[in-house]
């Protein structure tokens, strides 16, 4: 960007890109391309040579934008992340490995692995609390494993997932306790706890 | 004891001799074992669906049947050739008396009628499974995810 020399503007805010992270879009309101050359700076747009006065104008102007979004990284590392892996037992219907174990709080990061090579079964992997695991297992052998977006029973859930394939989840840890989990398409057979500690 | 008796037990402790012989002959017994777990594992399914009336559900589980008896097949490819036939009609015959549970959910949904036809499939199936040595057969009364071998 700061090395184009016949660029009127140094500081460079594809719309392109732009349109392609919203995120970013979000995060910077002004339309840099076509607000800072009509800025009324004198001598013209901003240039690599441009005075300091003029790079630290720019500085703070950006400053408080970047600002929080440094903060919020800070945060984020703070939590403790946690990866868990987890299988189906080849092409049986059960969870290889029906035990989990993480820490209250934490980031976890589960991927769930479907090893079987045989027969075309599709499963997931759907977190929920025990006073609901019943009730769920019922509403899944019912409607054929299908995960309702916005139920409150379920705490998470990967997708359903083919043979071979990985899917991965990514969420806090609950309050300390045992919470069951299943798979929505063999809600019986397919089950499992995750003990989340202290 | 008569002559006919101890022919009969002979030939009785013959055939259990000739089972293990193929036992210790088979050339994939780990696959065999897994091809044959898989199919107790979905005639289980096919039962858990017809009494849970769920029978739109019955021909998905015939398509995992046909593809655990593939399992089977797979499994003895390089066996004899007269063991390989014997399998060959002993699937193709359990194959179709699971079909005909798959075709008459939707002819009959009739859990009743469909229980009954899933029995009789269960028969045929277990006429496979004997002609595979014991330690290898699936263990019906194993609970889910453990039917026929530990779990690891």
């Amino acid at each position: 960007m700061w090395d184009r020399p016949d660029s009127q503007f140094y500081w460079t805010w594809d719309r392109k890109i732009a349109s392609r992270c919203p995120k970013l879009k979000h995060l910077h309101p002004l339309s840099l391309r076509s607000t800072i050359p009509a800025m009324p700076f004198r001598g013209g747009p901003l240039r690599r040579d441009a005075p300091v006065a003029r790079r630290r104008l720019l500085f703070v102007m950006l400053a408080p934008l970047l600002i929080p979004l440094g903060c919020g990284r800070g945060q984020k590392s703070a939590q403790k992340v946690v990866d868990l892996y987890i299988e189906t037992d080849g092409d049986f219907i059960a969870f290889k490995t029906d035990t989990l174990t993480c820490p209250t709080g934490a980031l976890v990061r589960l991927t769930f692995h479907h090893a079987g090579r045989l027969v075309t079964v599709r499963h997931n992997w759907l977190l929920t609390r025990a006073d609901q695991l019943e009730a769920l297992s019922k509403d899944f052998a019912a409607n054929d494993g299908v995960v309702a977006r916005d139920d409150p029973r379920v705490i998470t859930a990967t997708p359903l997932c083919d043979k071979g394939e990985s899917v991965m989840v990514q969420f806090t840890a609950p309050s300390p306790g045992d919470y069951p989990f299943l798979c929505s398409t063999h809600p019986e057979d397919m089950r499992g706890i995750l003990h989340v500690t202290k | 004891m008569k002559p006919v008796r101890i022919a009969a037990l002979t030939t009785i402790g013959l055939a259990l001799v000739m089972a293990s012989t193929v036992a210790a002959q088979l050339k994939s017994p780990d696959d065999v074992k897994t091809g044959l777990r898989l199919l107790m594992q979905v005639s289980n399914d096919f039962k858990r669906q017809i009494t849970a009336k769920n029978f739109a559900r019955v021909p998905r589980e015939f398509k995992e049947y046909t593809e655990s008896a593939d399992a089977v097949r797979t499994a003895v490819k390089d066996e004899p050739a007269a063991f390989k036939a014997k399998v060959e009609s002993s699937l193709k015959a359990a194959v179709a008396a699971y079909q005909k549970v798959s075709d008459m959910s939707s002819t009959t949904p009739d859990a009743d009628k469909l229980m009954a036809e899933h029995a009789k499939a269960v028969t045929v199936m277990n006429a496979l499974f004997n002609l595979f040595p014991p330690e290898l057969r699936p263990d019906p009364n194993a609970p889910a995810g453990l039917r026929g071998a530990p779990k690891n």
